[in-house]
């Protein structure tokens, strides 16, 4: 097998039934290819490139559609403790997403005027998704029968909120801060309702501007610039995952057994802590050309996974064993 | 004496209009349908539906052979079965019947 989904179908061949894998994943991957291939012997680089975005885009969305329906027939024929505990990760979930957005919406409402600041409300969606995910499975996990039913309905949520994270960052975070930028000018410039034009920076840019700006600059032989910008443009594919990466290593955490709630919080935290910190240090590195871009974008998800990967196999020898 | 009650088949809007499509042309694939629905179907989402509509039994597929030149998986094609044009019909009457009916 050729194009885009070559490497993605095999992974997803371990986890999904072989029905799911017919009906679900190889129609989304088969159509992808074609366009793909299709795109690239006419020569068209960009449009093979959106294609492969859009592509994977749609499967995740197909795939995090198809979880929640699939999660919710689950649950709907599932045992009490398990609708009990699924209520209460749900709970926790809102709670810690909720606390999320005080945080980092809180101090600058204070200093905005409140036309501003709703500008302000989805940049800090794509730190509380996580936060809120970690806290939510961690607290619904909690308990001597957890189900690996139950345990699969958090990672379908994870993936959920994976998916509203990178509708936030591909679309929702370009057009509001742009719309921010824009409006504060105008506020400055005491010239409301006349036009102002702002050059986008890497944050408003959609997906397909910063892959025009990387080749303009490309062209250009701007190469740290390009290198900065393809950073972020990896990223805004990488980020999202971050809901889904912590909630693996929650899932991980709590098959050792119950533990203390205060205990399993000082882990959520420390896991948030801990990815922020990682992706901060690769950003750093892949913006010095020390690690390739695709790599620092995408090494804290995968850091996160193994070490989930780990803990579940350690957990499930340390059962066997017992 | 148990009465067992028979599922009653629905159509939801998108199921619709993938039926619609499907009677009016020829078996088509998923992004060839979110093209001929003029993005009224989404990609993302597309693929759900039809294989929620196989499993009620209103849609077939097949997969189509393999390009061998240019590689890739075979795409899966769809049409609609018997009990999909029936419904469709029923459900389409249904509406032109209610619809007036309750716009009133």
């Amino acid at each position: 097998m050729t194009g885009p989904g070559s490497l993605l179908r095999p992974m997803c061949a371990r986890f999904c039934s072989s029905r799911t894998l017919e009906r679900l994943i190889d129609p989304v991957l088969s159509d992808l290819q074609t366009e793909y291939l299709d795109a690239r012997s006419r020569g068209e680089v960009w449009r093979s490139r959106w294609v492969r975005a859009a592509g994977y885009t749609a499967l995740f969305r197909a795939v995090a559609m198809y979880g929640c329906e699939h999660a919710l027939r689950t649950l709907s024929d599932s045992s009490a403790d398990d609708r009990r505990s699924f209520q209460r990760m749900l709970g926790f979930l809102s709670v810690g997403i909720a606390a999320m957005m005080l945080l980092f919406v809180v101090p600058p409402l204070r200093h905005l005027p409140a036309d501003l600041a709703v500008y302000v409300i989805p940049q800090a969606l794509p730190l509380a998704i996580p936060l809120g995910v970690t806290f939510g499975i961690l607290g619904g996990l909690v308990g001597d029968n957890v189900s690996n039913r139950l345990r699969g309905a958090a990672l379908v949520l994870a993936l959920a909120c994976s998916a509203a994270s990178f509708a936030t960052m591909a679309w929702m975070i370009p057009v509001t801060s742009q719309a921010f930028r824009v409006a504060a000018a105008q506020r400055v410039h005491q010239s409301r309702g006349a036009d102002v034009h702002l050059t986008k920076g890497a944050v408003e840019m959609t997906l397909s501007e910063l892959g025009q700006k990387i080749d303009s600059l490309t062209h250009a032989g701007l190469a740290r610039s390009a290198r900065n910008l393809t950073l972020t443009y990896y990223t805004r594919f990488a980020l999202p995952f971050a809901s889904l990466a912590l909630a693996l290593f929650a899932v991980a955490i709590t098959s050792r057994g119950p533990g203390r709630r205060w205990i399993l919080a000082a882990a959520a935290c420390g896991a948030f802590l801990a990815y922020y910190f990682l992706l901060a240090a690769t950003n750093i590195l892949g913006r010095e050309g020390m690690l390739p871009v695709i790599v620092a974008a995408w090494l804290p998800n995968f850091v996160f996974v193994m070490a989930s990967a780990v803990w579940l196999i350690a957990a499930r020898e340390r059962i066997r064993q017992a | 004496m148990t009465v067992r009650r028979r599922r009653v088949p629905t159509l939801s809007e998108k199921e619709t209009l993938i039926l619609t499509l499907l009677i009016r042309g020829r078996e088509m694939y998923g992004l060839e349908l979110v093209a001929a629905s003029k993005r009224r179907l989404k990609r993302g989402t597309v693929y759900v539906t039809l294989g929620r509509m196989e499993e009620k039994g209103y849609i077939t597929s097949r997969l189509e052979a393999p390009r061998s030149e240019a590689g890739g998986l075979p795409r899966r094609l769809y049409q609609p079965t018997a009990l999909g044009r029936r419904v469709l019909t029923v459900w389409t009457d249904a509406a032109r019947v209610l619809v007036p009916e309750f716009s009133r």
